[in-house]
């Protein structure tokens, strides 16, 4: 008799076949345990320094050096990722470069939030003196 | 049979899911990595001058501009000296290994990013030195405009009426009634939050100057000597970006932490006197930190008896007595 679907053995031994294959597919996968992520923990200094600046609405007043601190920080995350990409170790200039970067940033991001703050103080100054000179409006030429 | 295999072949890749979706925490390395593009980024940054075919590097004219920008602000050596001379440092440091370079037809990737590095630090230090004197300059101005807005303020508004201090609010005058009759008020360590059982010594103090709407009240707060976490005194000096500038020591600090702390605690003591309905301007409210100390600090009852907050009632601001006051300082 030939071999067909209303064979409740037949049904069974396929399904078990499947489910087998199917066993073998999925777990192969793990056999390559994906890289794990890497300790971006020596970002953080430059990305407290960030927030700080951003926090005092450095978006507006200085959104150049906003910029250049964020690219920085993407520049160095970048670094890391690449040699956890590649399950190493950082190298030695690799190292090198992220702690660079990362003072860098830091830069950017103090000269952001000394900016602001000054872009800050200037518009009160001009919007009291606006008052004292009785138009009630913000005096434009009050940098020095 | 077919349509079971077909079936089985389709559910195959939702199956083994296990595998495919497994979710990677590094993402795919970039077309261009970051890299990659700030050396790109910095070759590109190297133009020719028309004429003399000399090479250019605008990241470090920048600087030099910068530079030059910050020297110009007036009072810069008076405010952040430091930023300026670290600047100074780094824009030299990046002339002399432009110049190692500047003339080679092929430049290591290494050397230009000395270059562009020390420049950046060169135009960032100086940005800051030069908006950090900007801020102060103006902030004084800022003071200064507000003192004269308000003066112009009290002397447009119209004169009061004289409230003379007479009878029980008389004897009132220059007593301490907080702690000596209301008891103390606590605050949970190193900050400004009031404990809520002070609440009610608050609220008597209230109720008495409703009563006695002749007399004002001074709040002053006092603080023990003891250094608070260098984590709090960090985070009190980064929120202070003038206190930062001064690169205080460890002592002068921890001073500076207390006198802020005992302000704010005298302020929060204020403020819970106007939400009780009084009108602000018969309130003062001074910090004065760890220098006024009524018992030795070496001990924990001495120390607690000098945190704490004094409320002395003085005569009220349309008093004949603060008027004249007010009209000496005046001139």
């Amino acid at each position: 008799m030939p071999a067909s679907a209303s064979n409740p053995g037949f049904v069974i031994k396929h399904l078990i076949a499947a489910f087998a294959l199917v066993w073998i597919t999925g777990c192969a996968g793990h056999a390559f345990a994906p890289p794990s992520a890497p300790d971006d923990s020596v970002l953080a200094p430059a990305e407290k320094a960030l927030a700080k600046a951003r926090a005092a609405e450095a978006d507006t007043f200085a959104p150049r050096a906003v910029d250049a601190s964020r690219r920085r920080i993407a520049t160095a995350r970048d670094i890391l990722f690449d040699a956890a990409r590649s399950q190493r170790e950082l190298t030695a200039e690799e190292q090198d470069r992220i702690d660079k970067l990362i003072a860098a940033a830091r830069l950017d991001a103090r000269s952001a939030l000394v900016q602001t703050q000054a872009g800050a103080v200037q518009t009160k100054l001009a919007e009291l003196q606006g008052q004292l000179d009785g138009s009630g409006r913000a005096q434009p030429g009050v940098s020095p | 049979m077919k349509a079971f295999w077909i079936a089985s072949l389709g559910l195959l890749p939702l199956v083994a899911g296990c595998s495919i979706v497994t979710t990677d925490p590094v993402p795919p390395r970039p077309a261009l990595s970051g890299v990659s593009a700030q050396d790109a980024a910095w070759r590109s940054q190297i133009q020719r001058v028309r004429g003399d075919n000399e090479a250019r590097f605008v990241p470090l004219s920048e600087a030099r501009k910068a530079l030059a920008a910050a020297r110009a602000q007036p009072d810069v050596q008076a405010y952040d000296p430091s930023s300026l001379e670290q600047a100074e440092a780094a824009l030299d440091k990046a002339e002399d290994a432009w110049a190692a370079i500047a003339d080679k037809r092929r430049r290591k990737a290494g050397d230009l990013a000395e270059v562009a590095e020390a420049a950046h630090r060169a135009q960032r230090l100086a940005e800051i030195a030069q908006f950090t004197a900007l801020r102060e300059i103006n902030l004084d101005k800022l003071v200064a405009a507000n003192d004269q807005l308000e003066s112009r303020r009290a002397a447009t508004s119209a004169p009061r009426d004289s409230v003379p201090v007479t009878g029980a609010a008389r004897e009132l005058v220059g007593q301490k009634l907080i702690p000596d009759r209301f008891g103390d008020v606590s605050f949970e360590t190193g900050t400004a939050r009031m404990r809520p059982a002070s609440e009610s010594v608050i609220k008597q103090l209230a109720d008495l100057l409703q009563n006695n709407p002749s007399i004002g009240v001074a709040i002053f707060g006092h603080t023990d000597n003891v250094a608070p976490s260098t984590q709090s005194i960090e985070r009190f000096v980064n929120a202070n970006p003038r206190l930062e500038s001064q690169d205080p020591s460890r002592a002068e600090k921890i001073k500076a932490f207390n006198l802020a702390l005992s302000a704010a605690r005298a302020r929060v003591v204020a403020k819970l006197l106007v939400d009780n309905g009084i009108a602000a301007r018969r309130i003062g409210a001074r910090g004065f930190g760890d220098t006024r100390p009524v018992a030795a600090n070496d001990s924990k009852a001495g120390r607690q008896a000098n945190r704490r907050i004094e409320a002395v009632i003085v005569p009220g601001p349309d008093s004949p007595q603060a008027q004249r006051a007010r009209a000496d300082e005046s001139g």
